[in-house]
């Protein structure tokens, strides 16, 4: 019998060892360990390593009581299935996710939230988590069905971001979504057959942004609840835009219209 | 050279714009998504050999290489020709205003093609990569940018400084992007046409590319937290300048 949830791979939380269970690269593991909030099971550095970093890595390691081993680079690589990591690499538990509720007791006045249907690509995640938290959205709203856990590939791709953003995790987006618009949201969807051109929206007051899959974009139950749905004008002739440079594109309008 | 593409939309796009580059599409003997159906279908329409690809047990053979996934289908095509530096100025390009890039020694072939996907859709006009110390054109390129490289007109300098006093004679701006620059690309005047550089990810714009820019300019929230990927720092600026380009709203 084939189980079914055994083919979505990148979207189950994994507590072997597996590779995704693992982060590796000296900017992502020390980021994460510098943050302290993902907790990291076992943490396994180079004995190449510089006498300044080193000392460094016992600090921190010792701050936030993980256990470090300190090994060859070969062992490193065998543990992490990857020959990339620059002499560091940590084996994590699940991603500690916030709820909706832990998010809004921390969120700031007149927030800037973003909501990810369904994304399939851990790099698009990776990238957008990174992009929102370089252009100082509150925070990250995502489902639990569907979409692609926070992982290794994620946390790569997101050059660390993913310990800077709250990302929250719901059950239902379409509940959530109703009880962001109860705290006084407006709900915009980024969605090509938008009828609004980006630069016409007015992100004033606390805006949730909703990025959809790749392929099939924002689903109908969710697209039905948005007060507006927003393109970015094309000026060539053919041609999408990918999902993280779309929503970074929009992330950059809300940014701009604060500011300004 | 030929290249072996898997992304649908990289090879609709090669079908669409120069079909007698297709040399083969291999199905695989799975039942085909329906995009892939429609590029067979397209193919036969120009005579272009369709086939099964490998039986189970000689693909297993080669699964081991990353990409070789499982029922992935596929086309052989030949590399886009690139143009002259000189072609990519020429009066009939530059007697209406746009935008141009140049990628100074970009090196991740996912920055390169995701890049080219984005011009494509705002209408860049052309885009210069460096010679040395870049990403080469390969599959992945293409791959990313899902048929973009069909649509932008491109071209391989071996000298950027060369390229850029081209540029300049034909009467456009050279605007050099980086995050330690003053100038934020909003305050930027947009009342001609313009070539946009981009730099290596790790360093940046050269010293002697910097020199040659008319202005330097970065986009007005970054270097606060965290850069932001080249790609996506490519993709804000070419949707700001493109914008400039309209008809403005009020705002």
């Amino acid at each position: 019998m084939v189980n079914s949830s055994r083919r979505r791979g990148s979207q189950r939380e994994i507590l072997t060892n597996h590779n995704r269970c693992w982060i590796w690269g000296r900017h992502v593991v020390l980021e994460t360990l510098r943050a302290g909030r993902w907790p990291i099971l076992e943490l396994c550095v180079s004995d190449q390593l510089g006498h300044e970093l080193k000392a460094e890595v016992w600090r921190l390691a010792g701050l936030h009581g993980v256990e470090t081993t300190v090994v060859n680079d070969q062992a490193i690589a065998k543990s992490c299935h990857s020959g990339e990591h620059q002499g560091f690499a940590a084996r994590m538990s699940p991603f500690p996710c916030f709820s909706l509720e832990e998010l809004q007791a921390n969120w700031p006045a007149n927030p800037l939230l973003v909501v990810l249907d369904r994304l399939q690509d851990p790099y698009n995640f990776g990238a957008i988590v990174r992009s929102a938290s370089a252009l100082g959205l509150d925070g990250i709203v995502m489902g639990a069905k569907g979409q692609v856990a926070v992982n290794s590939l994620v946390a790569r791709s997101s050059a660390g971001a993913i310990n800077h953003i709250p990302i929250a995790r719901t059950e239902s987006l379409g509940e959530a979504i109703d009880s962001l618009r109860g705290f006084g949201f407006q709900i915009v969807a980024a969605s090509e057959k938008g009828s609004t051109k980006l630069c016409e929206a007015d992100f004033g007051r606390p805006t949730v942004a909703i990025i959809g899959n790749e392929g099939d974009g924002i689903q109908p139950a969710l697209l039905k609840r948005c007060d507006l749905a927003l393109r970015i004008p094309m000026s060539g002739q053919v041609g999408s835009l990918n999902a993280a440079v779309a929503a970074s594109v929009l992330f950059y309008e809300m940014r701009r219209q604060r500011q300004n | 050279m030929s290249l072996i593409l898997r992304n649908p939309h990289s090879v609709d796009a090669v079908l669409r714009t120069r079909p007698t580059d297709v040399l083969e599409v291999r199905l695989s003997p799975n039942q085909p998504s329906p995009r892939w159906s429609a590029i067979a279908d397209l193919a036969r329409q120009h005579e272009i050999p369709v086939r099964m690809s490998l039986a189970a047990s000689e693909r297993h053979s080669t699964s081991r290489g990353k990409s070789e996934r499982v029922g992935a289908a596929s086309a052989i095509i030949s590399e886009r020709n690139e143009l002259l530096v000189d072609q990519l100025f020429t009066p009939e390009m530059t007697a209406v205003s746009g935008l141009w890039l140049a990628l100074e020694q970009l090196q991740d072939p996912h920055n390169v093609g995701a890049i080219f996907r984005t011009a494509a859709f705002f209408g860049v006009k052309g885009i210069i990569l460096t010679k040395d110390h870049s990403a080469p054109l390969t599959a992945t390129v293409y791959d990313v940018a899902s048929g973009g490289l069909e649509f932008v007109p491109f071209a391989i300098a071996s000298n950027l400084s060369r390229t850029i006093l081209l540029a300049k004679s034909a009467g456009l701006s050279i605007l050099g992007t980086s995050e330690h620059a003053e100038e934020a690309v909003e305050s930027v005047p947009l009342d001609s046409s313009c070539l946009l550089i981009f730099g290596n990810e790790e360093h940046g714009l050269r010293r002697v590319t910097q020199q040659n820019c008319d202005r330097l300019c970065r986009l007005q929230h970054q270097g606060e937290i965290q850069s932001l990927n080249v790609s996506v720092a490519a993709g804000i600026l070419m949707s700001t300048l493109a914008k400039g380009s309209q008809p403005k709203k009020g705002n």
